[in-house]
């Protein structure tokens, strides 16, 4: 899902550093405020962890493998702005770094996996859990679904924004991006569930919301 | 060569290829052989080059394979290809040869900045360029942390393996799930026990970082060269 250089047209590119580069503002801001000095090792290594977590392969059908992609987990973990924050460390390290993703994508990558992924894959965990019931389960079962929408709206709007540019048209884009991440996102969300699952037992004062207290 | 004229010099290739138009063959020929040309100069191997632009290639098939369909959408004439079976139009070229060649330039650039500069200097250089202080600093932290994580998840993965796990199915992913759990677990603490021994180093939320040296006049001349260059290839072979 790293969009390349050239893929995209100026005009979306330049709407979206403006859209990433506002949200990075205002989630720096923010994070510097609430957690202070803390917050350089505590979201330093959570994106070190993202990149080490997405080089770890999952079987998807027949020896074929998808890669984790770690915005939700991140934004239960530690909250949709710093989850933000995250991402973009990993995308622009591995655009400056390891050439992976384009320099005039940046700001589309950014907001595809970083906004998308983390400020509104958060909302809508914090949305499904507020219908799913307060109960364990219900817990997993929001980590879950909102692990997978977040990969088919990261993807759809990966496959709008290409389309847009006039790269490749719709109907061709849309269905195999969606197609490959109503897959992918599967796997997503099984990793995601029991990630979260284990630090609930193990360390749930780690958790951002936690289930005591979406119970409260 | 000093990072920020080398951060000067790639970003600009990569942004006037990027606003070049795809019809004039001549000017991304003259990017590609400035960018190789100076990576030899710069002495960043060659053969990474070639395996980092292999990672944009999927993303390039499938735009190709996308360009027959766009000529149906727009109603152009089309021709016939691989004996008629499928249908190229122009547009569907364009789109093709517009993706593939900004996208390689754009890895060709990167990869020849991040094969000739270490990492602490560009970021040194990209605080020269205004980059937040606070992501400056954040990206060395991961950046640092994340050889230490991907050993760790390596040392995983070889466990997992020699144990005889074959994972093919998407319902298997549970196990790596557990994997990246106590990964996330071990990271975290690792996190704590690192600010902990900061702190007991005087840690007061700021990083240090080295200050860059000096420019050199050559950096001056060379980065003023490569840039005249680029830019007379987009203003004069376009």
């Amino acid at each position: 899902m790293h969009i390349p250089d050239g893929f995209v047209s100026t005009e979306l590119s330049v709407a979206a550093f403006a859209i990433s580069g506002l949200a990075a503002a205002v989630a720096l801001k923010k994070a510097g405020k609430d957690l202070g000095e803390k917050q350089v090792p505590l979201l330093g290594v959570t994106a070190a962890f993202v990149f080490a977590a997405q080089m770890m392969n999952f079987p998807v059908l027949g020896g074929t493998s998808g890669h984790f992609m770690g915005a939700v987990l991140a934004s239960v973990l530690l909250g949709p702005l710093n989850a933000f924050i995250v991402m973009l460390l990993v995308l622009s390290i591995q655009c400056f770094g390891f050439a992976d993703g384009g320099l005039t994508a940046l700001g589309l990558n950014v907001f595809n996996m970083g906004v998308i992924g983390g400020i509104i894959g958060y909302y809508m965990f914090r949305g499904i859990l507020a219908v799913s019931g307060k109960s364990k389960n219900g817990y997993a079962f929001a980590v879950g679904a909102a692990s997978w929408l977040s990969i088919m709206l990261a993807s759809s709007v990966c496959a709008f924004e290409i389309a847009l540019s006039g790269t490749a048209p719709l109907k061709v884009v849309l269905p195999a991006m969606a197609g490959i991440h109503a897959l992918i996102g599967v796997g997503e969300a099984v990793i995601t569930v029991s990630v979260v699952s284990l630090v609930a037992g193990v360390r749930p004062d780690m958790l951002h919301t936690r289930i005591a207290e979406a119970q409260a | 060569m000093d990072a920020r004229a080398k951060i000067f010099i790639f970003f600009s290739t990569v942004i006037i290829g990027v606003s070049t138009p795809v019809t004039s063959p001549r000017a991304f020929a003259a990017y590609f052989a400035a960018v190789v040309l100076i990576s030899i100069a710069l002495r960043a191997p060659l053969s990474i080059f070639l395996k980092r632009v292999v990672v944009i290639l999927p993303f390039v098939l499938f735009i190709a394979a996308s360009a027959p369909f766009a000529a149906r959408e727009a109603g152009e004439s089309a021709r016939p290809f691989l004996g008629g079976a499928l249908l190229v139009t122009d547009r569907g070229i364009e789109a093709f040869a517009n993706a593939a060649l900004k996208g390689a330039l754009g890895v060709c650039a990167l990869t020849a900045l991040s094969l000739s500069t270490p990492f602490h200097e560009m970021l040194a250089g990209l605080r020269w360029f205004k980059v937040p202080a606070i992501l400056v600093s954040l990206s060395a932290f991961s950046y640092r942390y994340m050889f230490v994580l991907i050993d760790e998840a390596s040392r995983m993965k070889r466990a997992r393996d020699s144990r005889g796990w074959r994972g093919r199915w998407i319902w298997q992913s549970g196990v790596v799930g557990n994997m990246i759990g106590s990964l996330l677990l071990r990271s975290l603490e690792r996190s704590e026990r690192v600010y902990s021994a900061m702190l007991s180093r005087g840690y007061d939320g700021s990083l240090p970082m080295a200050e860059l040296p000096a420019p050199r006049l050559t950096d001056f001349i060379v980065a003023g060269v490569f840039f005249s260059a680029i830019m007379s290839a987009r203003l004069f072979l376009t």
